[in-house]
Parts: structure tokens; sequence; C-alpha cells
């Protein structure tokens, strides 16, 4: 199998890749970190702007993408139905009926690792024993964004590779989400080499380094990309949705 | 009310913490928490007076984050600034001329290594005037319970980020109840709500750091 997407990867074997690119390359919208600690456009006080602004220069400057991925060719197609995708043989994810639905027909599952690297980590631990939360919880919030724009490049690179091939891409999915049972992570890292992009598992599948995403992202034909997938999920318990609630009340109100 | 009551106040609302601080730029050069605690106790007011005055500081920008005026970043300098007044209360917390509301022993359970909201969590509350006893992350039940026994009366808060440790949450909350079922326990996190906090059989829920003082102030 070759992969050729818009970065710089090698081959590990036939169906494993690396990529690797520098965060610079990461689009990094400061308004919209600002927005994730809930002010409005504009708003954030000058002196936390310019925290921001630091912590921004600093997280770029220290963080080292490494991201991987394996191509997976289902011996069947995923029907789409049930809770469960078969990955091969051995393996299967318990997806639920939500991510089940929306592989059904891929003829490629692409099983992906993405982390910031250690030091981003070590960074934001200092902080926080030297007790600068305010700086501790900036170093957060950029750290985190840098690790969504990281994904997204790589989800750009995935989608490159896809189209060579003349398939579309699915939204990616992580364990955790939409019913996907985060303890899965366990399995999904068994795809990979160990400590593949350096990346570790905890007993209670929290990755370390902490800023790392992993996840699945389908591919073939039939398989499209869902434009606001959350919001037209309804699941009743949705841990992540209380997050999204708290976020979205501290918009209305701030308008 | 002496002024300087109300300087500490101020400072504390606005997360002024010292005279070298250059926030809020409003008050640059101007002094801060620190000085004004220092001034009042030289002048003899009284160590109850100063930490009232740090609780109407932080009740303010409590209540200006719950009407989305401020946010976490301006919370942070206010517990920041809060703390450069508890500095120099500590003597007199610990010679027991002035008493706080109780012990909040707090921790991230275990599997999980997020602190961020954990400490916010123990700066406000410090600052309303409790002794916070913070276990740290990944803390194991048993250590929870080993704590609670060293400060008897205590009340629990537990932090949870990932829904695994959410498991581990209900764990432990389960563990202590079973244990010692008069304890009060707290729990929160981004990913939990109410429902979550009742089906671990937890006594109260806080979806941030004024529901913990809220809890913390009932149950007190």
């Amino acid at each position: 199998m070759i992969a050729s997407g818009l970065l710089p990867e090698r081959a590990l074997s036939d169906t494993l890749f690396s990529v690797s690119f520098p965060a610079t390359l990461i689009h990094l919208d400061r308004d919209a970190i600002a927005g994730s600690m809930g002010y409005e456009h504009g708003a954030m006080p000058e002196h936390f702007r310019d925290l921001l602004h630091d912590a921004v220069n600093q997280a770029l400057a220290i963080s080292d993408v490494q991201a991987g991925y394996r191509l997976i060719a289902p011996a069947v197609p995923p029907s789409g139905k049930g809770h469960h995708i078969r990955i091969d043989s051995t393996t299967g994810f318990d997806t639920g009926p939500r991510i089940t639905s929306l592989m059904k027909g891929a003829s490629l599952l692409c099983c992906f690792a993405l982390t910031i690297g250690p030091a981003i980590d070590n960074w934001i631990h200092e902080l926080s024993y030297e007790q600068d939360y305010t700086g501790c919880y900036m170093a957060n919030a950029v750290a985190s964004a840098i690790a969504e724009g990281a994904v997204e490049l790589l989800h750009g690179h995935i989608r490159a590779i896809a189209e060579k091939q003349s398939l579309s891409v699915s939204n990616r999915y992580s364990p955790g989400y939409c019913d996907w049972s985060v303890i899965d992570q366990h399995k999904l890292f068994g795809l990979f080499p160990k400590r593949f992009c350096g990346i570790s598992l905890t007993e209670s599948a929290l990755m370390i380094p902490i800023k790392s995403v992993s996840g699945i992202i389908a591919m073939g034909n039939p398989i499209r990309f869902v434009e606001h997938n959350c919001d037209s999920c309804r699941h009743p318990n949705c841990s992540y949705r209380e997050i999204r609630k708290a976020q979205a009340q501290r918009h209305a109100t701030a308008v | 009310m002496n002024p300087i009551i109300d300087h500490i106040s101020l400072c504390i609302e606005r997360g002024k913490v010292d005279i070298r601080s250059p926030y809020p730029p409003d008050l640059k050069g101007q002094p801060g928490a620190d000085e004004w605690a220092r001034d009042a106790l030289e002048q003899g007011l009284s160590p109850e007076s100063i930490l009232s005055a740090c609780n109407t500081g932080m009740e303010r920008v409590g209540a200006k984050f719950g009407r989305n005026e401020v946010f976490v970043p301006e919370l942070l300098m206010a517990a920041k600034a809060m703390n450069a007044v508890m500095a120099h209360l500590k003597p007199h917390f610990q010679a027991g001329t002035v008493k706080e509301k109780g012990t909040f022993v707090l921790g991230t359970v275990a599997g999980d290594l997020h602190d961020i909201g954990k400490n916010l969590v123990s700066m406000v509350v410090a600052g309303n005037g409790w002794k916070v006893v913070d276990l740290g992350v990944d803390v194991k039940p048993s250590k929870f319970i080993d704590a609670i026994r060293q400060h008897p009366g205590c009340i629990v808060g537990l932090s949870a980020l990932l829904t695994t440790t959410m498991a581990n949450m209900a764990k432990t909350v389960q563990e202590i109840k079973g244990q010692l079922p008069e304890v009060k326990v707290l729990v929160g996190g981004a990913p939990l709500n109410q429902k979550h906090a009742d089906d671990m059989g937890a006594d109260g829920y806080a979806p941030d750091p004024q529901g913990a003082v809220a809890f913390l102030n009932k149950a007190a």
C-alpha cells in the first residue's frame, strides 16, 4: 500500500506510516483560543492577550509533532449496523451505533495517533509547580489548540491520500467520544508498534504525553464528511455535551 | 469600615497581587493585596477582618464569573492575590488566633493526571476561608481515606476529566462512603453533571469553583 499525502512521511511497513512536520505549519487562531476561555472576539484583556501571545510563541517553539497511521483494508466493508467495527481477524472496536453507522462501506480505515511531544507537558507541569496558574492555564489552552491544529493537518494529509485513490474521508473519531469507550484506546494502540510516535498509555487509557490525539478516519466512496457532526448527535448521556453546553452558555450570556 | 479592608477586597476582586504586578493596568504601580495585608496587620486590624475582606473579594469576582463578566484567567489572578494575603495570615492560622471554616481534602482521582481545574477549585476554596489539603493527581481511594482520617470532619472533593477516570471516581466515592459514610463527598470535572454525581452516590456536584464554595459553606 502506498500512501502519499501533503506532509512528509515515511513508510514503516506496507500499511504503517509516520508523519513529522514543524509546528509552525499549524494555523493558530489566537481569538479562537481566547474564545475557548470564554472571551468574545477582541474582548480578552490586554494583560492576558500578552500572556497568550507569549504562550503561543513558547508552545510553538517547543512542540515536536510526531504522527503516524495505519491503513487497514477490512476483509468485509463495515455494514454500518450494530455497535461494532471489525478491524481485522483479532481486533474490533466498540464504537457505538453512531460512529459505526458513519463507517458504513469504508474500503479503508485509517487508525492514527499524534502527539505534540513531551516538552509541552513538562512546560505545563513546571508552570503548575511554580504556582503560575494563569500561565499554566494559558499554556494548556494553547497546547490543546496546537494538538487540534496538528491533527487537522494530519486529517488533510489523509484526505489527500484518499483523494488520490478517488476516495472520500469521514470525520475523525476518537475513543471516548460518541459512545466509543475510551478504554478502546488500548485496542487502537495495539495496532501500532510499542510507543508509536513516542506515545504510551496509562491503565486508564490516558495518553502520555497528554497533548496527544488518536482516532479513526474512514475512507471510501460511500463515506462522507459531516459538517457540525456534534450538533446532530442527541446522545442523552454525552459527557462532552456538558463542556459544549457550558461554552455555549458563556457565549450566549456574553453576547 | 477601615479603608484598608476595602483595599484588600478590591485588590482580590481585581487580581492585584502586589505593587510590582502590572495587572490590572489601571492599578499599575499601586500597592496590591500583599502590601495592604501587611499594612492591615501592622495597624492592628484583626486577622478575621482581613480574612473576611478576602471572602468579600472572592465573592465579588465569583459573582462576576457567574455572570460571565470575567473568565478563568481573572479568577486565577484573584486567587493569586488572595494567596498573597493568606501568606500574611498563615502564622495566625497556625497559632489558632483565626480559624478556617473547615478542611477540604481535594484530589484528582486515580488514573487521571489533570490538575488545572482542581488547582483552581483549591485556590478559590482557600480564598473563602477553608483549609485545603491538596492530595495532587492520580490519587488512589486509600490515599483519600488516609487523608480523611487525618483530618476529622473534613469534606472531600474529587476531580476527574476522563470518562474512564469517572469510573475511578465512582469507585472512590463508594470506598469512602463504605468506610466513612458520614463524610460528605463533592465531585466535579468537565465531563460530569448532577446525574453522574447522583449515580455515584456523591453528596454534591460542583460545575465550577463557586459551586464548590457554595456546597462547602452550606455543608459547614
